[in-house]
Order: C-alpha cells, then structure tokens, then sequence
C-alpha cells in the first residue's frame, strides 16, 4: 500500500462504471450540490434525477444503480459507515432508496471514491473489482450460482467492501437483496437489478485514502457528545444494545401492534416467547453490527447450537407472530437461509401470509398453515430458485393479489410489503406508511417510535400525526443522506438538554398540541455540526432538515413522474375497515383526514404531487406553473354549501324529491368535485331518506359527478349554464350508476326550481318542473332565510 | 367511386369558447407532468402564452421551459437545440403555440426526443418513424396551415440548405385546441393569407386524385366556413364567432388534405416559396384560379358541386348547371379582388416581387415537387411556364 493520501473534508468524486461498455469514469459532485442534497440518499436520489430515464425498465439496461456514501463514512463518527443505493425497484416500479451498514462505502473511500454508479448490463455474470487505478471487470462465472456467503469466501471479500447477490438476485425474485458483509440493502429488490444486469458483486480493495475534517477540532467535541449521549439514552444504549430491534417485540404487544396471523390480531398470548428480553437471554452471544457502531443493534447467537446472526425485529414479527410461529430457533434459521439466498425477510414473510390466508379463502391453493413451520425453509429456497409455486411467490403480494384476489389482506402499499407495526394502533404510522416514498415501509418516518415507543403521540388519535410525519421524514432523508444510522436520532434528539431535562409530560403537551414550534426547538444540531465540522461547509439545523424535505420531495416528484399519485397513497382495506381482534372497540385507521392535512403540510396538490411553488421554494428547480383559480374555486364551494343544505330540506318536504330519493338505497354516497381541486359535495342518504351533506372521499362515493375544470363548474353553479348544456359540452364526468345520476338531476333541477327566479330557471333547463306558485315561494323564503345560513 | 381509400384522423380536438381550460385534463389523459412550450417572439409578446398557462390553472404539471425564440422557417439546427432542453429539463411532452413553423418544428423535435436519435436527417422521408411519438398538443395561432392534425413536418436542414419533408402517421398531434382567444389578434393581413392557405387545402383535397367521401366532408364544410367569413374577417378581425369558425375550417381543411394530399397549386407553392420567398398563403392566393382554369376539364364535376358551399344556396340555385364550374372560379376571382382592395392581398407575382427571371426557376422546381403526384392533370414544364406567365400580371 502507498502512503496515505489525505482527503480534507470531502472528496466529492464518484465512480461511474458502465457494464455494457466496460468502461468507467469519474465524476465530481459542486459544494452547491453538496450542500443541497448533502450525500447518500440525498446524492443518489439528485444523480438519477438528472440521469436517468425513469420510464425504464427496472430490470432492463437502463436503469441505474447509485450507491453513495456520505461524508462521515471514514471519519469514524458513530454509526457513520452507513451507505445508500437508490434504483428503480423492479417491485414497486418507484425508486427505491436503501441503507446499508456494511464496510463497502468505508473501501471504496479509502481507494477516493464517496460513490458509485452502476449502468447498462453485462453480456455474461460479471464482478467488479474495485482499487485505486480503477475498475477491472471480470467473469463471474464460477461464482454465478452460489449463495452469498459462498460467494463472499470466494472473493475473500471479508477484508475488502463487497457487495454480493445470491441466488434470489440472479433469478431476479422481485424482492431480493444485496448483501455487504452481514449487513443488507433488504428492500425494494435491489439484489434483482444487479441481476438483471449480470452483476454477481462489487469488490473493494483497501485504498490509501484517508479522511480529515476540515474542522477537526470542533468536529471531534462533537463526535464525543454524540458518543455520550449515545451511551446515555436509554434505548441506544440499554434497550437496542442488549435486546437489538426485538426489544420491539414487548412493546409492540403490549400496544397491540405487532403482527399477529397476517395483521388480524395486534397481540398474542405467546409473544413472549420472541420477546428481546428472552432472545437475550437464551440465544444472544455476540454483538455483530454495522461498522463503527456506537449503538450496537446487531446481535449473534446461539440458536440450534449454530452461532449465527440474530433475526431483526421485522423478521422474528413478520415470520414469528404474523405466522403464529412461535419458535425464536426456526426464525433465526430461516433468516440465516434469507441471507444466504439473498432474499428481503420482511417482503416474503409476508408474501407467505397472504398466500397462506388466500388459501383459507380458496383463492389460492398453497401447502403452508399458519402456525406451523412446515414447508418453510423449503419454499424460501423454492422462491429463490424460482421453482414450481415459488416461481409466483417471488413475485410478491401486490402482483400475487392481482391475480388471485384479496387485495384487502395483500399487506403492501405501492407494491413494497408491510413490515412489523399494525397502524390501527399507531395512526401516524399508517399515515406515514401511506405516503412513504418506496411503499409500506416503516423507516421513511418511523411514527410508530413517538407512538409507542417514547409515548409522546397517542396512537389512535389523529392529533399531530401529519406535522410529525412530514418533520420525521425529513429529518430521516437527512439523516439518510449525511448519513448515519438513523437510530442516532433518539439519542441525538432525546439526550439534548431541550428535550431531556424538562419533565416528559410537558413534551408530551408540546409535541401533541403544539407540534410546529416544538418542531423548532428540538435540537438535531449534532447532525448538522457533523457535516458542517467535516466539509467545512456552512449548515444550520434549518438547513440540514431542509436538505432532508428537499430530499424527500424531489423522490416524491420522481415517483410521480413515473406514475404515482393520490390513489396510490392508501392502506390495504384490512387497515381501513376491520378492526383487530385485540380491540373490542374495533379501531381503523382515520387516513383521509391525516392525509389531507399532510399533503398541504407537505405542498402537494389534491393529486398528490408536489407543486412547482413547494419544488422551488426548496431550491430543486424553477418551473412554471399555471396558478389555481381560487377565487372560482371559493364560488363554486360556497353553491355546493347551498345546494347541499337546499337538498337537505328539501328532501323532507318536497314529494318529487321524496319520491325520487325513496329509489335509492339507503347510505347511497354522491359526490360532486372537480379535477384537480379541492372543493366538493357529498350528499349522503340517510336512514330516514334525508340527504345529508358531508364530507365524503372520493373512494367511497357511489355515484361521483366530476367537472372536468374549475370553470365549467363555476358556469353550472353560478347558473350561467345548465347541466344538459354542461354533459353536452364534456364538462362533466359521471361514474356510477346513470339511473340514480339521472334521478339526481332531476332532484337538482327541482332544488334549482325553488332556488332561482323562473328567468334563471328557464335558462338553465329544457323543461321546469311544475311546483305550485306559492308553494315555491314559500319554499324558497324558509331555504333562504333558514335553511342555508343555519343548515336547518 | 374509388374501389378504396384510407382516411385516418387520430388528433383529439378541443374546439369552443373556453377550450383552452380542459387542457389539464388532457394533460392527466396523457399523464403529462413536464411538458415543454415552445412558440416565437411574436405569439409570446401578443400574451397568448399566458394565456394558455393561466388556462391552465390548477393542473399538476409544470413547464420546466418555455421556448419562444422559433425563427419563421423551422430548422435542424433549432430542432437539435431545443431536443436537448427537452431532454435535460426531463420533460415529458410538447406543447405547440403558434402557427405552421413552429409546429413543424415541435413535430421535429418530437421526432428526436421519441426515437432518442442525434440526427434528424436519419427519419426524413415517408414512414420512417417505427412508434408512437411524446403525446404532442398543439394550439395554433394562425387558422391556416391545419398542422394540428396533419401528419407531415417541414423542416430545413441548415446544412444543405434544403428543405426536408417528414411524413408518419406518427406525427399526428395528439391533441389540438381551437380556442378563438388565440387568433383573435391576428392581423387582418395575416387572417386573409392563412385562410387562403386554407381554402386552397380544401379545394385541393375535393379536386385532387387522392380524395375520398371522408375528406369530402371536412373540405366541404371547410370552403362554406371560410368563405362565409374570410371577408367580415377581414374587416372586422374581433369577431369571436368569426374566428372560432374560421379557426375550425382551417383545421378541417388540414384532415381533409392530410388525407387526399394537394396538388399543383402547391407544388408552384413551394417552388416560388424557395425560389423567391414568397410566403405560402400568398400564393396560394396568386395560384388557385390559375390551377383551377388550368386543371378544369379534369375537375370540373367537382367545381360544379362545391359551388354550393363556397357561393350559398341562391347563386348555386340562379345558375345554371353547366355554368357552375366556370362560376366557381369567377367566384374565386371576386373573392381574390375583395381582398386585393381591402388589404393589398397580392394578385400577381410581380405585386409579390416576384421576378421575371425567376419564372424559369419556378417551373423547374415546381415539376419535380412531390405534390404533382396527385394532380388530376400532369405538367409539363412548358405548361407550369405558362400558369406563371399567366399569373405573373
Ligand atoms: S444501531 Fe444497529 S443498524 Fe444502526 S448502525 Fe448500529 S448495528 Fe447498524
């Protein structure tokens, strides 16, 4: 090895390999784009941004893989060897970020590099090495096919940075993952792009780079503090260092939380059984995390008299209750087999759920049970291998439901599987898993910790719940992106003096009722004046949580480039309407409010897309946008007001009405709105056959008239224009059934009768309905005096 | 009768009072986030940019660019500049404001931005294209060129110098919207040559080879719109019914002879274009009665029928059957003198500047153009000479 060379601060230099090419390059990263999108995730996310197609196909050669490091990698900061890959998922056909805690980002730095970039596709099995005078690429033809630890032994990768696919990557199982060392980027299948691009593994020899500080001084004061808060908070340092995630477990069902028989149940008797406390004290042996960990999650263990690694939380919840399997040996077993194979735990144990209840309800016919081990390490190596019924099974749920049915119990939002926190119980979580950016996953804002971990949210409430998942994931995706590992965050955030020293419930009162200026006071400085200490470049606190939201918007556009938007922002029905059977009072969760208050936190439109204001408040780019017609939008709101009330009463003294409504069913739901904007009427009927005006989602509607623009809803409402002249003119959009749509017109064009002069009403309708004169002024002085301004 | 005949017309048109509003629906249809806008100087300065933006109120999308500096003639050099913008600003469709330049030249980078190519030159010529292009929505400016819904580009390639001509099914817009607010401010010189330009499309289209009973229709309905409101137009260019018909009939003249293709008016068209760049409309205007005494014994059938639109009811009735054709074209004549008077519409190619020794030119040029191809009556050069002679005072 040559003598040191020094990095001051960062290097801000980035490999680019093509593999169809067997070429490289490198590339610089500005301080601007430093200081905007910090690094890791942050980086990654910005690089695809400008280079990659996102129309591509996540399997095919133009998709790209960016696997950054941040600037801490190598400084040696707590928790600070973190790394992130950003792809296109081939799961959920979004982008897809992951963290990682193996050595790999700590190699490459020390051959000079913060990151790579993988493009295009290898003709044959491939596996790059990595050093100071560049790439080589070589056939990984002796290596294709064997398991990820084979394959690492192979390379003699345990003292290089390696990152390696197994089987499941190969064969392209839509959720297969990359491993370095022991660690993994588990979601969204990452391990399937590299296979798809004939990649077996990266791996890095030592380089002679080193890293210093730009400020070393302060930067080490800082380091220590975060080490003392780390080994003084009680979660960074007792619970998670000596349970590891499953110190989860116990809380969890205590809170009614934990997975239980694919999400039916929120507890379980034997739960205990997988609780931290137990796992410690009968099976772990050995800390084995990430590199340079202060905290110390990562555990191994003796189970089947094999010291091996400890099952995380997700994967003991996910496979262990959420199965009804019970058994902590037989989960740490096939844990071990998914890090061989090279497959994410959380996605096919809950793959194995939905298969396992869609064969209780004859959808699918599949030879697993709950509560029984049978048959499972079988199928894991089935899935892998892609053989016989494991061909579909690595599909994963959302694909599986599509097919066969029973969406409602196919536990994935955008297509990524749930992991282990039922949101009835915790509502910020459900909101957060709703929104999150790669699907249901439960660290883009981790509600669940303020839920019910630290107790500072009540979980079934929706007090506060949008304003903390909107500062959580930013404050993640900056965490994500400096990067650490973001379990820092309780320590950092609970050990300083603001939050530590005054009594707990006044924080309690603070975050729950005044979440934005507690937002303001919280003290997350460490994070910033680790990044500010080692650049050298500026960074506040303001600064550091706006990288993370400029962050996080920028993969929310991108997402919604591809495709996503409102609809996609849901919970499986499960979550929406069946209550679990720990809580008799059968609890769901609230989203629609949640998330309408989020989205305008957030600056997203009614679809769901951030807006141009939002995008270049943060600095992402300057577009324009047209503005939205507020003050016809306000017009047109205060009518659906009007009309709304106006078919209130009427529908309990008007006969036509009365008769018209009668054929009806009861609870039938109608909803007026307009694209892209916010306004709209529901009317539903009631048990007495009264119309009540009230909010209802769009979801959920029966019948839903829609105008196509702010305009045409304007002319109809402001009576310009009527509603023959309007469906004539492809001003309206009518989904449901068209007898009850035609009925309703019918009641509308009576309402209209009483609430407008003939000389309007004529206007407006090819033929007025006959209601006695006085009648309808009569009709119309109690609507106008009564009715309308006191909706009686 | 011909034995068979295609007729396609895929371009969604938005045509009406508030048109331009249900363009973010469109937009959602087509799931377009990040459409680019590209126009010249003087659509931009007259404020109809932003009118379609402010139209657009509410929708989800942004415009990453907005072009507006699309010189008249529409080139390679232009088109290869904005496909980078395009792509570097990842937008995902094109948005077309103004008239035939500028929406030949989004046809062309839409060519370049689909087919990720480098050079354009690689798809000119007939079919080239192998899939469907970026959803294209076009908005003109002018009623005249009908490239809203056609499904050819003309471009210049800077380098030859040469005028390139690009046909696909592909190049058909997606969508165009015809929304009188955006020519109400076309000056009435400007109105009088672009609906010549479209009258002579429509009258082509019912009297060349290629015509059939759909494009009957549009070019029928397009010669009764035009004529009845060329004039009042004219005279009076801040009539919004007006413009709204006038806009419409050029755009069906446009699916008509996208459809059956023109013939010898412009093929002289394009070669006193090139030869001595002499703008389209205006001869157009110069050439059609000459074409039209010159095509007669092939098409006076046709003439005869479209008497009816072009004159109304009680013309066609007084005269005489065998006097409808010869009618036609006077009728022509009287129109073309109208505008003469009113607005100095050239009659003649020397009022045009055109020269005499360029006559020659002309001719030769004028043979070997593509569009002769479905003129019911070939042309010699000899005979192309005598039309320009003919037309020249
Ligand atoms: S706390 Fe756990 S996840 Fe975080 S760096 Fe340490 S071992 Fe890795």
């Amino acid at each position: 090895m040559t003598s040191p060379r020094l990095i001051l601060g960062s290097h801000n230099k980035l490999l680019e390999i093509d593999l169809t090419k067997k070429a490289f390059t490198t590339v610089s990263i500005s301080n601007e784009e430093r200081k905007l999108y910090l690094g890791g995730k942050g980086l990654a996310i910005y690089y695809l941004y400008k280079k990659m197609d996102l129309s591509c196909d996540p399997l095919g050669e133009d998709n790209i893989i960016a696997i950054f490091g941040g600037v801490m990698v190598g400084t040696g900061a707590p928790n600070s060897s973190r790394f992130a890959a950003v792809t296109k998922s081939p799961l959920t056909g979004l982008i897809v970020s992951s963290s990682c805690g193996g050595s790999f980002a700590f190699f490459l730095k020390s051959v000079g590099y913060d990151g790579v970039i993988i493009k295009g596709q290898a003709k044959e099995p491939t596996y790059l090495s990595i050093t100071e005078n560049g790439v080589s690429f070589n056939s990984a033809s002796k290596i294709w096919g064997k398991d990820i630890f084979e394959t690492q032994e192979l390379l003699e990768a345990k003292n290089k940075g390696n990152l390696v696919i197994g089987p499941a990557g190969e064969n392209r199982v839509l959720y297969a993952n990359v491993a370095s060392g022991h660690r993994f980027f588990g979601r969204g299948g990452i391990g399937a792009v590299f296979g798809a691009k004939n990649l077996k593994a990266i791996v890095v020899e030592k380089g002679s780079f080193r890293i210093k500080p730009k400020k070393e001084k302060k930067y080490m004061k800082i380091k220590r503090k975060a080490i003392k808060y780390i080994n003084r908070n009680e979660y960074t340092s007792d619970l998670y260092r000596n349970y590891g995630t499953n110190a989860g477990f116990r809380i969890c069902n205590e809170k009614k939380i934990l997975p239980v028989r694919n999400f039916t149940k929120g507890m379980s008797e034997k739960a205990s059984e997988l609780y931290g406390e137990r796992l410690k004290s009968e099976f772990y042996k050995k800390y084995s995390s990430c590199r340079n960990c202060a905290i110390l999650c990562g555990h191994k263990g003796m189970f089947n008299g094999k010291l091996i690694q400890a099952p995380e939380y997700e994967t003991t919840s996910l496979f262990g209750s959420n199965l009804e399997i019970y058994d902590a040996e037989k989960i740490a077993e096939w844990n071990e087999i998914c890090s061989r194979l090279g497959l994410d735990t959380i996605s096919i144990s809950v793959t194995l759920a939905y298969a396992i209840e869609a064969n209780e309800k004859n959808l699918f016919s599949f030879p697993l049970k709950f509560g029984s081990p049978e048959g499972v390490s079988e199928i894991l190596y089935d899935i892998a291998y892609r053989k016989g019924i494991g061909e579909e099974l690595a599909l994963g749920t959302k694909r599986l439901a599509e097919k066969y049915g029973g969406k409602g119990f196919a536990m994935n939002i955008k297509g990524l599987e749930f992991s282990g926190y039922d949101p009835r119980g915790c509502w910020g979580q459900g909101l957060s898993y709703s929104v999150a950016n790669r699907g249901a996953c439960h660290l883009s804002a981790s509600l669940f910790t303020l839920e019910a971990f630290f107790n500072f949210l009540k979980g079934e409430s929706k007090r506060a719940k949008a304003q903390f998942v909107y500062y959580m994931e930013n404050l993640f995706s900056a965490i994500n992106s400096l990067q650490l590992c973001i379990f820092t965050s309780y320590a950092f955030m609970l050990e300083a003096p603001i939050a530590k020293y005054p009594p707990k419930i006044f924080l309690k009162i603070f975050i729950s009722y005044f979440p934005r200026i507690t937002q303001k006071v919280l003290d997350i400085s460490i994070y910033s004046k680790l990044f500010e200490t080692v650049t050298g470049i500026k960074q506040s606190s303001r600064d550091f949580l706006k990288a993370g939201e400029r962050i996080h918007i920028l993969e929310r556009y991108m997402n919604t480039l591809i495709g996503v938007s409102r609809i996609d922002d849901t919970l499986p029905e499960r979550f929406l309407n069946e209550g679990r059977e720990s809580d008799k009072k059968k609890k769901v969760v609230p989203l629609e409010e949640m998330q309408e208050k989020y989205y305008k936190i957030r600056g997203y439109s009614r679809n769901g897309v951030p807006t141009a204001k939002v995008m270049k408040k943060l600095g992402i780019e300057e577009g324009f946008q047209p503005k939205p017609k507020r003050i016809k939008e306000r017009i047109v709101s205060l009518v659906f007001t009007i009309l709304g009330r106006a078919m209130k009463t009427l529908s309990t003294i008007d006969s036509n009405i009365k008769q018209e409504i009668r054929s009806w069913p009861t609870n039938f739901k109608i909803l007026f709105n307009v694209d892209n904007y916010e306004t709209s009427l529901g009317l539903l009927k009631n048990k007495k056959g009264v119309l009540n005006p009230q909010k209802i989602p769009e979801k959920q509607a029966d019948l839903v008239i829609t105008f196509r623009t702010i305009d045409a809803a304007f002319e109809l409402m402001t009576a310009q224009k009527g509603i023959h002249h309007a469906y004539a003119s492809n001003a309206i959009k009518v989904k449901g059934d068209t007898q009850i749509a035609m009925s309703l017109i019918r009641c509308l064009n009576i309402t209209e009768t009483y609430l407008f002069p003939r000389i309007i009403a004529k206007r407006i309708m090819r033929k007025i309905p006959t209601i006695n004169l006085m009648k309808r002024y009569i009709v119309r002085i109690y609507l106008y005096l009564f009715s309308i301004p006191f909706n009686i | 009768m011909k034995e068979y005949f295609e007729f396609q017309n895929k371009t969604k048109i938005l045509a009406g009072k508030k048109a331009l509003e249900n363009l973010p629906s469109e937009f959602d249809n087509f799931r377009v986030k990040r459409p680019i806008i590209l126009t010249d100087r003087g659509v931009n300065k007259a404020g109809l940019v932003d009118k379609v933006i402010k139209a657009c109120g509410g929708a989800d999308v942004i415009f990453p660019a907005i072009i507006d500096d699309i010189p008249q003639d529409s080139s390679t050099e232009e088109v290869n500049k904005i496909a980078e913008i395009y792509n570097e600003k990842k937008c995902d469709g094109i948005i077309a404001i103004g008239g035939g330049s500028v929406i030949d030249t989004a046809k062309g980078v839409n060519i370049l931005v689909s087919e990720k190519g480098k050079d354009l030159k690689e798809f000119a010529g007939a079919e080239r294209l192998k899939r469907p292009l970026r959803p294209l929505f076009v908005i003109p400016t002018t009623a005249g060129t009908g490239s809203e819904v056609t499904a050819v580009a003309v471009i210049k390639d800077d380098k030859s110098a040469t005028k390139m001509l690009f046909t696909s099914r592909y190049l058909m817009p997606d969508v165009a919207v015809i929304d009188p607010r955006m020519t109400i401010t076309l000056p009435a010189y400007i109105t009088a040559l672009t609906a010549m330009d479209a009258l002579t499309h429509a009258i082509e289209a019912y009297t060349c080879l290629q015509k059939n009973l759909f494009s009957d229709v549009y070019a029928w309905k397009a010669i009764e719109l035009i004529s009845k409101n060329i004039v009042e137009l004219v005279k009076n260019g801040k009539d919004k019914e007006r413009r709204l018909e006038m806009a419409i009939a050029a755009t069906m003249a446009g699916v008509a002879f996208s459809n059956s293709m023109v013939g010898l008016v412009h093929s002289l068209g394009h070669a006193a274009g090139a030869v001595a760049k002499i703008p389209h409309g205006v001869a157009m205007n110069i050439f059609l009665p000459h074409v039209l005494k010159f095509n007669y014994e092939e098409i006076k059938e046709e003439l005869k029928e479209l008497l009816l639109p072009l004159a109304g009811e009680e013309i066609y009735v007084k005269t005489e059957e065998k006097e409808r054709a010869r009618k036609f074209i006077e009728k022509i004549e009287e129109l073309q003198e109208r505008l003469n008077e009113l607005i100095k519409l050239p009659k003649t190619l020397k009022e045009a500047g055109v020269k005499e020794e360029q006559l020659e030119e002309i001719a030769e040029k004028a043979i070997n153009d593509g569009s002769l191809t479905l003129n019911p009556k070939d042309v010699t050069k000899e005979e192309a000479l005598r039309i320009l002679m003919k037309a020249y005072e």
